[in-house]
């Protein structure tokens, strides 16, 4: 088949470009149209209860300390909150308390609101239900300072309040975590409104629709819009993508920028066990050296020991056990063990380990600190009554 | 800082000098993009060669070594570099022309964008330093390649020996951390923040690649670059490009770039791509454990493609056959020497280098849905995949593509249905959405080329991608 004859479709005589673009923006403001009355219409039958609540607003609140309320959720479905002197590298966290829940909390991360107000949805979170009692903002880093809550607000149901909150939650930051190397929400938890499906939509709606009307004023349908279209939308999710990415590196420019990298490490989210495995590797020798990192065990893999274990390189560590293994360990190695492992204890008395069984590990106390405590082994392993 | 360039640029011309002197029909994208991933990826093997000689490494001599071998190839042939390469200007109309500038800018903005995280970030993503950078940073101190041993090896070991924070992680391909402790040795330390550059270049060289092999296929510029720029603007692969450390991008350029050339050699035939496709394919062995998967995978589409067109859909019909009657004789279970058991039964999944794999049918479709058409990682691609594949299959156009095409994308979704819907170690991982879209991005490229050649046979474009067309 000659490539003329098997394009007879595409090489038919193609209305103009102009017809075509009209067209198709003709079909793209009714697609738009339907989608967007018809999310409003959706939302508004669903959220929209009762008679109009006046707006809940509190101004210059403590950071970190809840405010006693008496609000039923579903009479609030949005917040909108100004927060200053956000830390960069810090996360700040809605948290509440409900009546029906009084023992759990509800949370919410927020992004940063950069001194302006912002507004988001809070309905689709699940534990926003009931009569909301307590409220408040804190963050995360608790050894950081909190920022100052200019003003937080409790907003009724609104058509704006929904388109306005549905963009911002498509315009928040990335809040780049351990989930993101292996998938990428694209906004945050709970949006009502995800950017993919909806330009999807849109996509879809103006081809069908763009298809419809084409039939019915007799023109020739544009194949080029079946890939042209979708491109459009694709640049546009791609531009959103480049200004989250811009924001991205604006915010680690601010945390990072000028450091070294021992300052770097000081400065992120695992600064303090990077400082104390600074301080351990102060009381180890400078060639490698075998290390036993012993904390109790955890199902999948424990974010701190490992952590620990790649700030301790290039010693040579063993991070499996969760206690002493004595018959395993050597004259001059070194275990780290976590403050909160159970089953194992320093005897002052003995000088030693000891742990179930009544086994016991001569040792010297070389460091101690919040995280953990730095030993070494010093004659082999007896029985802890001989 | 200046120390970077010497380690990052060295290989891309080692690549390049031997690309062009031996690969005359290739054009300068290809040459630039083909060529880093191979100067890079037989830099690894230099450094596995010299540990070999007991020797510590040595930075300045093992660069000394890389100039000559860059340099062989043009004393050899006497011929500048890029005098041979092929043309690929093509003609384009104005606004195709605008198209091309804006989406290179666009790809411009992005990588300078990726550039500037690359620089500040330290090293971030779990396994980048749970199970690749330690192994870096280890032979950094040592300056050899030690040995990184099982745990219980370690506690039995007299002299000195390292293990990882998991226990799986020890016998994993080096090639990765061979890259990272190639550019910390340029450093001259250890800095885990700028060991992660050559993550943008690879990403540069996929796109590159992807690009002249798209040209080389007589795709116009445009709908190249267009191709191009839809690979490397998904989230997923920057997210992996600038949260740097995972071996993902690396296996997904090298499979890639496997999978490309097999695409060309199966219908312009030049030897050149054959070439290209197996020194992939075999370089991605040394990159991940599933670098033996896609190798197997591309296997089936090499052979058919081997055959005359005419016994292809006949030979392809006996085997569709053969393996519903293997499969209803409750599969195949054969022991070959030298390597061990292969056991293909609804039960049980065993190939030797693979593992022994129980099967259990998992639905992860919700999963698999959310993260193709929901979140972002992709952009729009699950849905133009499917409009397409639509598009094609009732239009009856599906049956212009060559049919080596075909089976390399069936062989490639077969794959990734095996291991995310009948092996329940990944199913329960792609449930919780941990390795689901890293064995996505894998084939991303592949399919996107392929998608890319079906518009193109698809719309009966003047430039037919199955006629031994080089554009010029």
């Amino acid at each position: 088949m000659s490539a003329t004859q098997s394009g007879e479709i595409f090489n038919q005589p193609r209305h103009s470009t102009f017809k075509m673009v009209v067209l198709t923006v003709i079909a793209l403001v009714l697609s738009a149209a339907i989608l967007g009355f018809g999310t409003l219409s959706y939302y508004e039958q669903m959220l929209e209860s009762g008679p109009a609540q006046p707006v809940w607003q509190r101004h210059d609140l403590s950071s970190g300390r809840p405010t006693r309320v008496d609000l039923a959720a579903d009479s609030y479905p949005f917040i909108q909150y100004q927060l200053d002197n956000q830390l960069p590298g810090t996360q700040q966290v809605l948290f509440w308390r409900t009546r029906e829940n009084p023992d759990q909390f509800g949370y919410k991360e927020l992004p940063p609101s950069s001194s302006k107000s912002l507004l988001l949805p809070l309905f689709n979170h699940p534990d926003w239900q009931g009569t909301i009692k307590e409220i408040g903002i804190g963050q995360y880093e608790t050894d950081k300072r909190l920022p100052h809550i200019t003003s937080i607000s409790l907003l009724p149901y609104a058509d704006t309040h929904l388109l306005k909150g549905i963009f911002n939650t498509w315009r928040s930051p990335l809040l780049r975590d351990h989930k993101t190397i292996n998938y990428f929400q694209g906004v945050p938890p709970y949006t009502p409104v995800f950017p993919v499906p909806a330009l999807a939509s849109l996509t879809i709606l103006t081809l069908i629709i763009y298809w419809v009307l084409a039939f019915l004023l007799r023109m020739p349908r544009d194949h080029r819009l079946l890939l042209g279209l979708p491109v459009l939308m694709w640049m546009l999710l791609d531009a959103r993508w480049q200004i989250l990415l811009i924001d991205q590196v604006l915010e680690t420019q601010q945390q990072y920028q000028g450091k070294s990298w021992d300052e770097k490490q000081q400065t992120g989210q695992d600064a303090e066990l990077f400082r104390f495995s600074e301080a351990i590797k102060t009381k180890l020798p400078d060639q490698p050296s075998r290390v036993f990192i012993i904390k109790n065990r955890h199902i999948g893999h424990d974010y701190q020991r490992v952590r620990l274990q790649y700030f301790l390189l290039p010693h040579s560590v063993f991070n499996f056990a969760d206690q002493p293994l004595g018959d395993k360990t050597r004259p001059g190695d070194f275990l780290v063990i976590f403050n909160n492992t159970r089953g194992v204890r320093y005897s002052r008395y003995k000088d030693s380990l000891i742990w179930p069984d009544n086994q016991a590990l001569p040792v010297r106390k070389l460091y101690e600190s919040a995280v953990g405590t730095l030993y070494q082994a010093d004659r082999p392993t007896r029985d802890s009554e001989s | 800082m200046s120390d970077i360039l010497a380690p990052l640029l060295v290989p891309w011309l080692l690549g390049i000098t031997w690309l062009s002197a031996f690969g005359k029909k290739l054009n300068w994208a290809t040459i630039i993009g083909y060529g880093y991933l191979l100067g890079i990826l037989l830099t690894t093997l230099l450094l596995r060669g010299w540990d070999l000689t007991g020797l510590p490494m040595n930075y300045s001599f093992l660069m000394v070594i890389l100039v000559v071998l860059a340099l062989l190839p043009i004393a050899y042939r006497g011929k500048a570099v890029g005098s041979e390469w092929a043309a690929t200007s093509g003609y384009m109309t104005g606004w195709q022309r605008s198209l091309f500038v804006l989406l290179l800018a666009i790809l411009l903005l992005r990588h300078l964008t990726m550039l500037v995280e690359i620089y500040w970030l330290p090293l971030y993503p779990w396994d980048a330093w749970m199970n690749w950078a330690p192994k870096a940073r280890i032979w950094f101190e040592h300056q050899t390649i030690t040995p990184i041993v099982r745990p219980m090896e370690w506690l039995n070991q007299e002299q000195l020996v390292y293990t990882l924070g998991n226990r799986e992680a020890w016998p994993y391909p080096i090639s990765v951390p061979l890259i990272q402790f190639w550019t910390a040795m340029g450093l001259d330390q250890w800095r885990d923040d700028w060991i992660n550059f050559p993550w943008l270049l690879c990403s540069i060289a996929l796109g590159f690649g992807f690009y002249g092999q798209a040209r080389l296929m007589s795709v116009p510029p445009h709908i190249a670059l267009l191709f191009t720029y839809l690979l490397l603007s998904m989230p997923y692969i920057n997210l992996h490009t600038m949260l740097a450390g995972y071996a993902d991008l690396w296996m997904a350029a090298s499979f890639g770039f496997s999978a490309i050339a097999f695409f060309n050699w199966s219908v312009n035939k030049q030897p050149i791509q054959f070439v290209l496709m197996t020194i992939f394919a075999a370089l991605g062995l040394g990159i991940k454990t599933p670098g033996l998967l896609w190798l197997l995978v591309l296997l089936p589409a090499v052979m058919i493609a081997f055959l005359p067109k005419r016994w292809q859909p006949a030979t392809v019909g006996l085997v569709l056959l053969a393996t519903v009657a293997i499969a209803f004789s409750g599969g195949i279970n054969v022991s070959l020497p030298y390597m061990g058991i292969i056991e293909i039964t609804p039960q049980r999944l065993q190939i030797p280098g693979l593992g022994v794999h129980e099967l259990l049918f998992t639905d992860i479709s919700q999963p698999l849905l959310l993260n193709l058409l929901v979140f972002s990682n992709w952009h729009l691609l699950g849905f133009i995949l499917i409009l397409g594949f639509v598009w094609l299959l009732f239009s009856g156009r599906i049956l212009r593509i060559p049919l080596p095409w075909l089976i390399l994308s069936v062989t490639i979704i077969l794959a990734l249905f095996m291991i995310f819907f009948m092996v329940p170690r990944y199913s329960g991982a792609a449930i919780k959405m941990v390795t689901l879209n890293r064995g996505l991005l894998h084939v991303m490229p592949t399919l996107l080329f392929v998608s890319m050649l079906a518009y193109q046979v698809g719309t009966g474009n003047r430039q037919n991608p199955t006629t031994n067309n080089v554009e010029n």
